[in-house]
């Protein structure tokens, strides 16, 4: 018992990727696309088959607190990356790392990182009363919320596992809507749906490695 | 293909470098002193080449390590007060790749470092209230809102600060260390959380050399907040420690000893004294000039008509039991420590010799005696206590309260201790040193 680890991340499923048969370690349960470590090779995952769809790109390797598969704890909760997508906003980019955590190291958070800029959100069951993000303005308030940022990127590349499929290109428009202090809402608006977080600004000094 | 850029000044052609991440908007060029839009086709926003530029100890490129963490100074601004002509301090953009950007400010060789913090309510902020409370913390107002403006810009900023743009602050301070500042420019509210920071170990850290290093000095009342801010646990006993010897020094102040019978005696005599407090202890000083007299001598006490004690050259006793061995044959005093209870008393002196009837002896009763010998492991404990915190923490609290706790104890006597502690720690010190 003495020399177990603290903590460790379980592997859900493995399988072998279809483009240069390595085996691809999956470490949650609803993970629908992969990066294969040792060809770049992007692969969907639906139900029990296993599909290759590109090359993904090589994403160039930037500073960051995070590391893919190194769990990492905030504010003594613990959370593991898996996966993260880089958005550019034409003279840089943000990251959208996927975490998972929870009791039970199984629920889906989102950590988004913009120099030095941290917010760690999950997904929320919130009906909005419109289905256009465009309707949103800076300053306006819904509610308790106030839009404080509407923005956009486009997807440059993943890295590691995505519980939801996307392909270089995508266009992610997004909104921000403060409730004061550091509680937030984002909204999320792709072609065909519109998706709503709810989260917090985190205190980059309060992101500790658990290893290493 | 990727393209390899290398950038200009597009007024003096100048080189340019660009340090920090994707938010920067402008630059200055070093040489002459235009500040470039970098999201506009590097347009010339404006110039600075007729300010006096400020003497600092910091430069732009230069890296060190604030709170862990590796920065580098990519853009400098300069704000001017709106009282006075020499109220400016300078403000040095940091840049992290992990933590982003942060603010190196330098007035008057005080040294602090400011980040931006987005979980403060502004929502609930009311700019005429006095507090503001941040992550569990209350933070007092420090002095009056006051405007400042742009006076120098240098390098890489994240937007476009032109000269004389002004910036309302909300100064808050929570302790020494530690302050909250709501920053209102033409376009944003800012919120930035604040901590000082040792200046000798930022000018070491980011390699400033010695000449360049300007260091204020806090003053005594600023170094004791400070220690007292500490939360760290040996501070906190120390500090507990202080207050419990304070608070016995105060109860032991309220007693006091009390003369119940001061006499000069020539022959036999007879006194009547009263006991009326019994916490500690009774003490009977006997004084005389010569042993001879003394030994002329005997003392009793009575009580409703018992003796109850009894002492002279040959024996002395209490309530029948003997207590111990009497004054030597030599001795010209002595002290004896009692238990009484309260009451009316007899003193009973009875001369048994031939001695004369000029030279007196003198006796006194108190009441409310503490023995010296219960203070001595206390004093003990005091000493090795505050020796400890004086050489481990090297704090000036802890001389401080020790010189106070030994001045209540001892009065002037204490500076003879004093002095002996200032000693011992002379030697461990030279003693570590040597090590």
């Amino acid at each position: 018992m003495k020399n177990q680890p603290l903590y460790q991340t379980t592997i859900e499923k493995t399988i072998n990727c279809p483009q240069c048969g390595d085996e691809l370690p999956i470490y949650f349960k609803w993970t629908k696309l992969v990066e294969c470590q040792s060809c770049k090779s992007s692969i969907f995952l639906e139900d029990d088959s296993v599909k290759f769809i590109g090359k993904a790109s090589t994403l160039s390797p930037e500073p960051s607190l995070l590391e893919l598969r190194v769990p990492i704890s905030i504010e003594d909760k613990i959370y593991t990356p898996l996966g993260k997508i880089r958005y550019s906003y034409g003279r840089g980019f943000w990251e959208e790392w996927f975490l998972i955590g929870g009791k039970h190291h199984n629920l889906e958070f989102w950590l988004s990182v913009d120099e030095g800029d941290f917010v760690l959100e999950s997904k929320a069951n919130i009906v909005l009363p419109f289905k256009n993000i465009e309707r949103l303005s800076v300053g306006k308030k819904y509610g308790k919320f106030v839009v404080t940022e509407i923005g956009e990127g486009e997807c440059m590349g993943f890295e590691g596992e995505l519980p939801e499929p996307i392909a270089i290109g995508d266009i992610h428009k997004y909104a921000h809507l403060s409730e004061g202090g550091s509680d937030l809402m984002t909204i999320e608006s792709s072609s065909d749906e519109i998706k709503i977080f709810r989260g917090n600004w985190i205190d980059p000094f309060s992101i500790k490695r658990l290893y290493g | 293909m990727n393209r390899v850029y290398s950038l200009k000044c597009p007024n003096c052609a100048g080189a340019l470098n660009l340090l920090g991440g994707g938010r920067v908007q402008t630059t200055t060029c070093p040489y002459c002193k235009s500040v470039i839009d970098l999201n506009d086709n590097y347009k010339v926003l404006y110039n600075f080449k007729n300010s006096v530029v400020p003497q600092v100890p910091f430069k732009l490129g230069m890296s060190g390590k604030v709170e862990d963490v590796e920065w580098t100074i990519i853009g400098w601004i300069v704000y001017s007060g709106e009282y006075a002509i020499d109220d400016m301090w300078s403000e040095f953009l940091l840049f992290s790749p992990f933590y982003g950007y942060g603010w190196l400010i330098y007035e008057k060789g005080e040294i602090s470092f400011s980040k931006r913090v987005r979980d403060f309510n502004l929502q609930r902020w009311n700019r005429d209230s006095e507090t503001a409370f941040y992550q569990k913390g209350h933070y007092l107002l420090k002095n009056e809102p006051y405007n400042a403006s742009v006076y120098f810009v240098q390098g890489e900023l994240t937007w476009v600060a032109k000269k004389n743009d002004k910036t309302r602050y909300w100064d808050y301070k929570k302790s020494i260390n530690d302050s909250l500042n709501i920053e209102q420019s033409k376009k944003e509210l800012e919120v930035y959380h604040t901590k000082r920071l040792n200046a000798q170990e930022v000018y070491n850290s980011f390699g400033v050399e010695k000449e360049q290093q300007v260091i204020k000095k806090r003053t005594v009342s600023e170094k004791i907040e400070e220690e007292l801010e500490e939360g760290k646990p040996l501070s906190l006993y120390g500090i507990m420690a202080i207050g419990v010897t304070l608070l016995m020094l105060l109860l032991l102040s309220l007693i006091t000893n009390r003369t119940i019978l001061n006499k000069e005696i020539h022959t036999t005599e007879t006194y009547p004294f009263t006991v009326e407090h019994t916490s500690f202890l009774n003490q009977i000083t006997i004084k005389s000039t010569s042993h001879s007299i003394l030994n002329n001598y005997q003392f009793s006490i009575e009580k409703t008509n018992k003796e109850i004690f009894k002492i002279n050259k040959n024996r002395v006793y209490f309530t029948k039991h003997k207590l111990g061995e009497t004054w030597s044959s030599n001795a010209i005093g002595a002290k004896v420590y009692l238990r009484l209870e309260r009451g009316e008393y007899i003193l009973k002196v009875k001369k048994i010799g031939k001695a004369n009837n000029f030279t007196p002896v003198t006796i006194k009763i108190e009441e409310s005696v503490i023995r010296n010998s219960y203070f001595l492991p206390l004093f003990i404990f005091i000493v090795l206590f505050f020796l400890y915190f004086i050489v481990k923490q090297q704090k000036l609290i802890y001389p401080i309260a020790f010189v106070l706790i030994m001045l209540g104890i001892f009065g002037l006597t204490s500076l003879f201790f004093i002095g002996l502690v200032v000693l011992s720690i002379a030697y461990i010190t030279k003693g570590s040193r040597n090590d």
